[in-house]
């Protein structure tokens, strides 16, 4: 009977630690994937990142601003003369 | 009935012994005989090789503002072997991308084929549209340049991401970085995951550039040097603003010039960077350089009287020499500020050979050294290969070619206490450059910068780039080009150099247009107006405001 006992117990013994193995084994694939997947979004978001970066600089641009200062605000370009340093003593 | 019993048993056995047999010899050959083939095999489909390429370094102008930045563009690609419409496939790129139905009827089993790369948004609407899963579409790094007006000097990047021309190809492999190759552990299930990663060659990201130009300033000078080349109908120009201090390049602009962001027609004549890849006579803006030689050796003072035949016309030492106008009796401060062909010569024959020597003092003839590609050295004719009128020709600015940016820096002397310096386009990272060594009298700059002076007064010929409240320095320069093999009088080079000074404030600024459409021109109308354009630009850019003339103290440095 104690031999019965024992050949039972070490079989379940080892299925556990076999379980244990596997569940290790799934929970390290399972965050590796999902560290690629954060991983995958992050570059995805520095694509975005870099997009809008591209908009902003885009929107930066002298030429753009000067002609919607001469179309839209009707503003004329600055002349040297019209320019005056004003200092308090 | 006992002995076929025993054949049938017999028989099986030895049936099951032979498949036995037969299975225990193809494992031997698979597990043992060709054990490394299909441990090979496996690593093979396990184990993929990625090499990828770290994003390319942005370029900077010296206040961190964005030349060049990385932005993804699109690429629309077939895979020919595996088209499930080839039909309806083919009929859509005969009619819109015929070019790569050619490349597809020549080479049919190809495995890729791009069928456009740089994807403009209406094309990419167009293959949306078709609803074709054949053709397919993929992202690939490219460039975006803030600042269009600085394309000759940043350059382009290929189709590929590699440096075309300008700073992108000068400091390619610094920007591009070095790759780096990882062995992913994968399975045919995995798709873009993997198990394991591991790195085989370490890579290295790219450095950013910081150049020396100031973006904003460099938009303004385009501006004016496009409004001028407008105004006048001329084919090619190009201005440029120096630091005569750090050599530091603040702007230098060119026309004809180029939309980096829009390479798909591109004219390569546009994408010159001409101040530095064109060199030109530049006709009288070298007079200063001869007065300044003959003022260093003493065979000239800027008192003497020189004559100057009073004519439009004349011949010195057997060689026919023109003036714009007849002039008599002229000082030698004089024969500068009014530009007369005739009194430098006669005061260039008396330095003979040594001019020589002066211009290869001031660097004539050798390239600055900022490593710009397609950089030019210019020419000086040297002594051996002169012919009886070649001291002459040289004393007003023929026989020499140099680029505008080797002028600006000779020009630098003139403000910096006689020192030649080393241009530089490149801040960060700081390259070698050379310490400014000085190469003429303080007594001979002061003599010059007098003479300068006043070449931009109401009697000189560059009145018109004169400024109220400023120090203005400089010289015209009208040159007649060379057509055929011949000087051509109808076609004339236009430039100004000069240098404008408020206390501390000093910067060097130079500009030529080539040709115009209209007759009658000099320097003194087409480039020292532009002269004068750019430094109001540039002194509002720079906060640099003269005092006005009710004596109120507006101090263009302080402020309490």
């Amino acid at each position: 009977m104690k031999k019965l006992y024992f050949i039972v117990f070490f079989i379940s013994f080892h299925i556990l630690l076999i379980g244990i193995k596997i569940n290790k084994q799934s929970q390290f694939i399972k965050i590796s994937y999902e560290r690629q997947r954060l991983e995958q979004k992050k570059i995805e978001l520095l694509q975005q990142k870099q997009a809008l970066t591209n908009d902003l600089y885009a929107f930066q641009n002298p030429a753009l601003i000067k002609q919607f200062a001469q179309d839209v605000l009707n503003m004329e370009p600055l002349n040297l003369k019209q320019v005056k340093r004003i200092t308090t003593s | 009935m006992n002995q076929l019993y025993k054949f049938r048993t017999g028989f099986v056995f030895f049936l099951l012994c032979s498949l036995f047999t037969i299975a225990l010899i193809h494992l031997f050959s698979l597990q043992i005989k060709q054990h490394d083939r299909f441990i090979d095999l496996a690593h093979k489909q396990y184990h993929v090789s990625v090499t990828t390429l770290p994003a390319r370094a942005s370029i900077f102008d010296r206040n961190n503002q964005p030349l060049a930045l990385n932005k993804d563009s699109l690429a629309a690609f077939i895979l020919p072997q595996t088209l499930d419409e080839p039909e309806k496939t083919k009929a859509f790129l005969k009619k819109y991308f015929p070019a790569t139905l050619e490349k597809l009827k020549k080479n049919p089993k190809a495995h890729f084929l791009y069928v456009k790369r740089k994807l403009s948004p209406e094309q990419l609407q167009l293959i949306q549209d078709s609803q074709l899963t054949d053709i397919k579409i993929l992202t690939e790094p490219s460039r975006f340049y803030p600042i269009e007006s600085a394309g000759s000097i940043t350059g382009i990047t290929n189709i590929d991401n590699l440096g075309l021309f300008g700073i992108e190809l000068q400091c390619d492999k610094q920007l591009a970085g070095t790759p780096t190759t990882r062995i992913l552990e994968k399975d045919a299930r995995s798709g873009h995951f993997y198990f394991s990663k591991e790195v085989t060659q370490e890579g290295a990201v790219g450095k950013p550039v910081k150049l020396t130009i100031d973006g904003n300033l460099q938009f303004l000078v385009q501006e004016e040097l496009n409004t001028q080349i407008k105004k006048y109908g001329s084919i090619e120009g190009a201005a440029i603003v120096l630091d005569p201090e750090t050599g530091d390049i603040l702007a230098m602009a060119s026309f004809p010039n180029f939309n980096p962001n829009e390479t798909t027609e591109l004219d390569l004549i546009t994408t010159k960077n001409t101040a530095v890849t064109e060199s030109y006579e530049f006709g009288s803006a070298f007079k200063a350089f001869t007065a300044l030689a003959a003022l260093d050796e003493g065979v000239v003072t800027p008192e003497e009287i020189i004559d100057c035949e009073n004519s439009k016309s004349t011949y010195v030492a057997g060689r026919k020499i023109n003036n714009f106008e007849a002039q008599g009796l002229l000082t030698f401060e004089e024969v500068i500020t009014r530009s007369n062909n005739i009194g430098i010569a006669k005061v260039a024959m008396r330095l003979g050979p040594k001019l020589y020597d002066h211009h290869m003092r001031l660097g004539f003839g050798k390239k600055v050294g900022i490593s710009f590609p397609g950089e030019q050295a210019g020419f000086v004719n040297p002594p051996n290969q002169w012919s009886k009128h070649s001291i002459i020709s040289l004393s007003y600015g023929y026989e020499i070619r140099a680029t505008l940016l080797q002028v600006a820096r000779a020009f630098c002397i003139f403000t910096n206490g006689g020192y030649l310096i080393q241009p530089r386009i490149i801040l960060e990272p700081e390259e070698y450059q050379k310490k400014p060594e000085k190469i003429y009298s303080d007594q001979s700059i002061a003599f010059m910068r007098t003479i300068l002076e006043k070449t931009t007064s109401s009697k000189g010929t560059a009145k018109y780039a004169a400024l109220h409240g400023y120090t203005t320095l400089g010289k015209t320069s009208t040159a007649n080009l060379i057509v055929d093999g011949k000087y051509d009088p109808t076609k004339n080079f236009y430039g100004f150099i000069g240098i404008i000074e408020k206390g501390t404030y000093k910067k060097v600024v130079g500009c030529f247009l080539k040709e115009s459409g209209q007759k009658d021109l000099y320097a003194a109308t087409v480039a020292a107006p532009l002269f004068k354009k750019i430094v109001e630009k540039l002194l509002i850019h720079s906060n640099i405001i003269a005092e006005d003339d009710h004596g109120n103290h507006h101090s263009s440095n302080s402020s309490h």
